[in-house]
């Protein structure tokens, strides 16, 4: 038996055949970080609906809780005339205060918004903070309500917005990739320990 | 490879100066498969070296786990769970919501009571807390076929309902979630939040008030006109109808007020 020098050929097909194992693990190791990222993108939506879902839960909670106080109320006031009215009082006022026909105050944010608007920024911006949670919100001391529309096209500056709500609207508001970096608005936010919101002017 | 065999042969001097082709064949025959063995050998050891070799270039350490595993199925089951809860939470919401209306009509029938009763069915209206029924517009929004802009958008929604106050809608609901006051329409992954309830297209919204209005509101606001172009130049979905019978149901969700206090109260 003799001992021969590798062939030009073998030598092709060696290098041949060490590029198909590299691109082989080349190739395994694509696929598997698609996966993942495909995977941490559908966890990030999940996590998000999750904490989405346990915060609505909770608000219908404290409403339930709410509710029952108030259900109970009206059904001992049936026999007792005194206490009916300050049943009916106490459910009034807060309806009141939820279609705008009351004044209120307490701890809140008001935003001067120092360029201009259009219709849609503005609409968003309203949409987000009601996002966080708001209890009563004023536009250039105009009360928002439910059937408030966003017409017009651009709002000039300066632009006053004041809420009450959520202790959470400020940071929300200002912090890095926060409502306010997402709509490109520049605005002084400041927090104020006693803010008054008036009452709507019409019906 | 027939030809290259007998070259491979030839060049090997092993065979004879002027062989037959019945030598040949012979020869072929018997080193065929020896031949055969080294490509073969060739190719595993080849293919096998450059496995090892990416392996042990691309990988210098070993992985180490640098957050918390999120587990994909656990987040599933929560997600189920808590919608679950959600249906019934908001069940016994519309049951507390029965019960309220039900005692304030008992509480109606006593003279002293009636007016504030009253108002308060009216403000129950207002707040969207009542079935509301009438002549209306119903609008069906649903992803057209080709590009991105064929997606409707939470920011549709948000335009469209605005446009549907701004033509005086009295009552407006999305895929049965009714619009209200603190009412936050929003945008997760594919899906939307509506009152903090997930839904998807198609997105029907419903919309009590004059529908000659609130038509000619919605063919004439410059704020839609960004949807009717997606809708000729994408195939997204935006039909509007006039109906003599629309319903748009009571909200069963939370209308909390969190830390305001009405004025006169410290006065």
């Amino acid at each position: 038996m003799t001992t021969r020098l590798p062939r030009l050929g073998d030598l092709v097909l060696f290098v041949a055949a060490l590029g198909v194992g590299v691109l082989a693990v080349a190739q395994l190791r694509a696929s598997q970080h698609v996966v993942s990222t495909i995977e941490s993108g559908g966890a990030t939506t999940l996590a998000l609906e999750v904490g989405e879902l346990t915060r609505t839960n909770a608000k219908l909670r404290t409403e339930i809780t709410e509710l029952d106080a108030e259900r109970e109320r009206l059904r001992a006031s049936l026999a007792d005339t005194k206490s009916a009215a300050d049943a009916l009082n106490t459910s009034l006022e807060k309806y009141e205060v939820l279609l705008g026909l009351r004044a209120v105050h307490g701890p809140g944010v008001r935003m001067v918004i120092e360029q201009q608007l259009d219709s849609t920024q503005l609409l968003d911006l309203i949409n987000a903070l009601k996002s966080v949670g708001v209890d009563a919100m004023a536009i250039a001391d105009d009360r928002v309500s439910a059937r408030t529309a966003i017409s017009g096209t651009t709002f000039t500056p300066p632009l006053t917005i004041t809420v009450l709500g959520d202790p959470l609207l400020r940071d929300a508001l200002i912090r890095k990739g926060g409502i306010l970096e997402q709509l490109g608005v520049n605005a002084q936010v400041s927090e104020e320990a006693d803010l008054t919101i008036p009452a709507r002017s019409s019906e | 490879m027939v030809a290259r065999h007998v070259r491979d042969v030839e060049a090997g001097g092993s065979s004879p100066p002027s062989p037959t082709i019945s030598h040949i064949v012979c020869t072929m025959h018997n080193l065929l498969p020896h031949r055969i063995a080294i490509v073969l050998s060739l190719i595993v050891v080849g293919i096998l070296a450059g496995l090892w070799l990416t392996l042990q270039l691309r990988s210098p350490k070993s992985n180490r786990v640098s957050s918390p595993e999120l587990s994909l199925a656990s987040l599933e089951t929560t997600q189920v769970e808590l919608t679950e809860d959600q249906t019934q939470l908001k069940e016994q919401l519309a049951t507390l919501h029965r019960d309220i209306e039900q005692t304030q009509r008992e509480l109606k029938t006593i003279r002293a009571n009636r007016e504030k009763v009253e108002t308060l069915e009216r403000y129950r209206d207002q707040l969207g807390l009542t079935e509301v029924s009438g002549a209306g517009v119903v609008i069906t929004l649903a992803n057209g076929t080709t590009g991105d802009d064929a997606t409707v958008f939470a920011s549709d929604l948000r335009d469209v309902v605005n446009t549907l106050w701004e033509g005086g809608a009295e009552a407006i609901s999305i895929n049965g979630e009714r619009v209200v006051w603190q009412t936050a329409i929003d945008a997760l992954a594919t899906t939307t939040l509506i009152n903090g309830t997930k839904t998807t297209v198609p997105y029907v919204v419903t919309a009590i008030g004059n529908n000659r209005r609130l038509d000619t509101v919605l063919k004439g606001n410059p704020a839609l006109q960004d949807l009717r172009r997606r809708q000729t130049q994408q195939g997204l979905v935006f039909d509007v109808r006039r109906v003599p019978k629309a319903t748009a149901p009571a909200f069963t969700g939370s209308l909390t007020v969190q830390s305001a206090k009405t004025v006169e109260d410290v006065l």
